[in-house]
C-alpha cells in the first residue's frame, strides 16, 4: 500500500459554522458595497504565501464543488495540503475551468479567467487576489452598483495593465469575473458590476444608468 | 479566532445544525447571494433544499436567511407588513429556535429582514438586509413559458413583449393595470420581478441603502439588488408610473402617506383601512397619533 505523507497541518477554523458565517458577512458586505474594506477576525494560521484573509475566504467559500485554480506563487505544497485537508476542493490545472482561483503573485492576465456566458454570467471565476496593500486614500475611484456616488480607496499595487483591463471587461457586462481582494487580515471586492472613474473625471460629467 | 460570537450553545434545537441547514448548502447559496450581488437582477439558479414548510411559505427566502443569519444578528419578519401572522410568527420562532438568534418587530433595530410581500414603511439603513420570499422569479414567464428562450431574452435585453404587454394593458383598461408584482428594470440591464409588494412600494426599491436578496425556493432562483442601484419601474412617457393613494387614512395611527389595508369589519357594510405595516402602524400610535376609528373606540 502506498504511504501518503502528511506534515503537520495548520488548524482551520476553531468553530467552522460561526467563522464561516462571520467571513461570509463580511465578503457578502464588501461585495455589496465595493469600496468598503473589512477586517476579519483573527487566523490561527495560514499557508504560505496565503494570507490570513484569503485563508479565511477559502475556508468559507470553497468545497468539493468548487474547482480552485492557483497561480504560480500559490501553488505550494502548503497550500495545496491545506486546501485538500480542510476544503476538499479538487485543484484546477486550468484557470478558465476554475470557479474559484487564488492568485499571490503578480495579476494575470483577465481574460485567462471564464467569464461566463451572455445566458449563464454567473458561470464565471471569483478570483481572490492578494494586493499589496488595501488602506483609506484616494487613488482610486469607484462608481457602479452598491456606491451611493463615489467611492474611494488606497492604490491596491495594481498594475496599469490591470486597470484597462478591468475597464475593457466592464464592455463584456453581465460577463465578467469578479474579484476578492486581500491584504493581510483585510478584505474588499470588486464584482464585475464595478467602473473605475479616472481622475479628473467628476460628478458632473459621470452619467448614471437609469 | 477571537472576536466572533462563539455558537448560541444551549438555546438552540439540539440535533439540528445552528439555522437548520448544513454548511454545504449554506456554501452553495452563499456563492449563489455573492454572484447575485455582482450581477444585480440576474436569477442565479440554486440547489434550493426542502424545507420544513410547504412552498409558497417562504422556502426560499428561509434558505437565504439561514445562510446569512449569524448568532448576533436580529430578525424581523413580516407578511404583507405584519408581524403577527401566522407565516410571519412561525418563520421567526423558526430562527430563534435553531440559531438561537433575537427578534423583533421593529423595523429599526432589525439586521436582517425576511418580508413576503411588502417593503417596510419606515426607512432602510445601511448594513440592514431586506429577504424577500419570491413565488415565481421570471418576469417574463406569462409571456414566455420556456425557460431556454427566456434565459436568451434576458441575454439580449429583449424586453419588448414585457413593454407590449403594459401597452395592450393601456389600450383595453386606459392604464397601466398591473398593481402589484410591478416589472421593475434593475441597474438599466435586467428585468426584474420584484416579488408580488404592492407597485407602492417600487420607489422604495430604488438607490435603497440596504441591500435585497431575493428567494425563490420552488423555483430555485437567487437574485440581489445592492444598495444603492438604480430600480425603474417599466412605464411610457404619456403614461408615467405612479403608485396607488387612497381618500382615507389609517383609522387606528391617521397615517395619511402609508399603504393601507380595507378591512371589513361587519355585516353591514361597515369598512375601516389601515396601515398594512403594524411595527409602522403601532409605533406612530405610541407617539400619540390617532385615527378616526381609533378615538371613536377610545371615547
Amino acid at each position: 500500500m502506498p504511504v501518503f505523507e502528511i506534515g503537520p497541518m495548520g488548524a482551520g477554523f476553531s468553530d467552522p459554522v460561526q467563522h464561516s458565517q462571520a467571513i461570509f458577512r463580511c465578503v457578502l458586505e464588501s461585495m455589496a458595497r465595493p469600496g468598503v474594506r473589512k477586517d476579519i477576525p483573527a487566523m490561527p494560521y495560514a499557508p504560505p504565501p496565503l494570507n490570513a484573509a484569503s485563508t479565511a475566504v477559502a475556508l468559507t467559500l470553497l468545497d468539493d464543488s468548487t474547482p480552485v485554480w492557483l497561480d504560480g506563487a500559490a501553488d505550494t505544497s502548503k497550500v495545496r495540503e491545506f486546501l485538500a485537508f480542510h476544503c476538499g476542493c479538487p485543484i484546477a490545472d486550468r484557470s478558465g475551468e476554475a470557479t474559484f482561483a487564488i492568485v499571490a503573485g503578480p495579476m494575470p492576465s483577465l481574460d485567462r479567467f471564464d467569464f461566463g456566458s451572455d445566458e449563464f454570467p454567473e458561470n464565471s471565476t471569483t478570483v481572490i487576489v492578494q494586493v499589496a496593500a488595501l488602506e483609506t486614500g484616494s487613488d482610486i475611484c469607484f462608481a457602479g452598483p452598491g456606491i451611493e456616488d463615489f467611492a474611494f480607496m488606497g492604490d491596491p499595487g495594481l498594475t496599469d495593465g490591470f486597470w484597462r483591463e478591468w475597464s475593457d471587461m466592464g464592455a463584456l457586462y453581465p460577463c465578467g469575473v469578479d474579484l476578492i481582494l486581500t491584504a493581510q487580515h483585510r478584505i474588499a471586492c470588486m464584482p464585475r458590476s464595478v467602473r473605475r472613474i479616472e481622475a479628473g473625471r467628476t460628478a458632473a460629467t459621470e452619467r448614471k444608468p437609469d | 479566532m477571537s472576536g466572533v460570537a462563539s455558537a448560541a450553545g444551549g438555546k438552540t434545537l439540539a440535533g439540528y445544525n445552528f439555522a437548520y441547514l448544513d454548511e454545504q448548502t449554506k456554501r452553495m447559496i452563499r456563492s449563489a447571494i455573492l454572484t447575485a450581488v455582482a450581477i444585480p437582477g440576474h436569477q442565479i439558479p440554486f440547489g434550493s433544499r426542502e424545507m420544513p414548510l410547504p412552498y409558497g411559505w417562504g422556502t426560499g427566502g428561509i434558505q437565504v436567511t439561514a445562510s446569512i443569519i449569524g448568532a448576533d444578528d436580529t430578525l424581523k419578519v413580516i407578511d404583507q407588513g405584519a408581524d403577527d401572522t401566522t407565516n410571519a410568527v412561525s418563520i421567526r420562532r423558526f430562527f430563534s429556535k435553531t440559531a438561537g438568534v433575537r427578534t423583533t418587530e421593529s423595523t429599526r433595530e432589525a439586521t436582517i429582514i425576511q418580508t413576503r410581500h411588502r417593503i417596510p414603511e419606515a426607512p432602510l439603513a445601511e448594513g440592514q438586509i431586506l429577504v424577500y420570499q419570491v413565488p415565481i422569479p421570471e418576469p417574463l414567464r406569462w409571456l414566455e413559458p420556456r425557460e431556454v428562450e427566456t434565459r436568451k431574452m434576458h441575454a439580449l435585453s429583449e424586453y419588448g413583449p414585457m413593454h407590449v404587454q403594459l401597452y395592450e394593458q393601456i389600450a383595453t383598461f386606459g392604464r397601466i393595470a398591473a398593481t402589484y408584482d410591478y416589472p421593475v428594470m434593475v441597474h438599466g440591464r435586467y428585468l426584474m420581478r420584484p416579488s408580488p409588494i404592492p407597485k407602492f412600494d417600487n420607489p422604495k426599491m430604488d438607490r435603497n441603502p440596504a441591500l435585497q436578496l431575493f428567494g425563490a425556493g420552488r423555483e430555485k432562483r437567487i437574485y440581489a439588488v445592492p444598495p444603492y442601484t438604480s430600480v425603474k419601474s417599466l412605464d411610457f412617457d404619456d403614461h408615467p408610473f405612479s403608485v396607488e393613494s387612497w381618500e382615507h387614512c389609517c383609522g387606528l395611527c391617521g397615517a395619511g402617506a402609508s399603504y393601507l389595508d380595507e378591512i371589513v369589519i361587519d355585516d353591514k357594510g361597515g369598512r375601516m383601512f389601515v396601515c398594512s405595516d403594524t411595527d409602522f402602524c403601532t409605533q406612530r400610535q405610541a407617539q400619540g397619533f390617532r385615527g378616526p376609528l381609533n378615538s371613536e373606540a377610545a371615547e
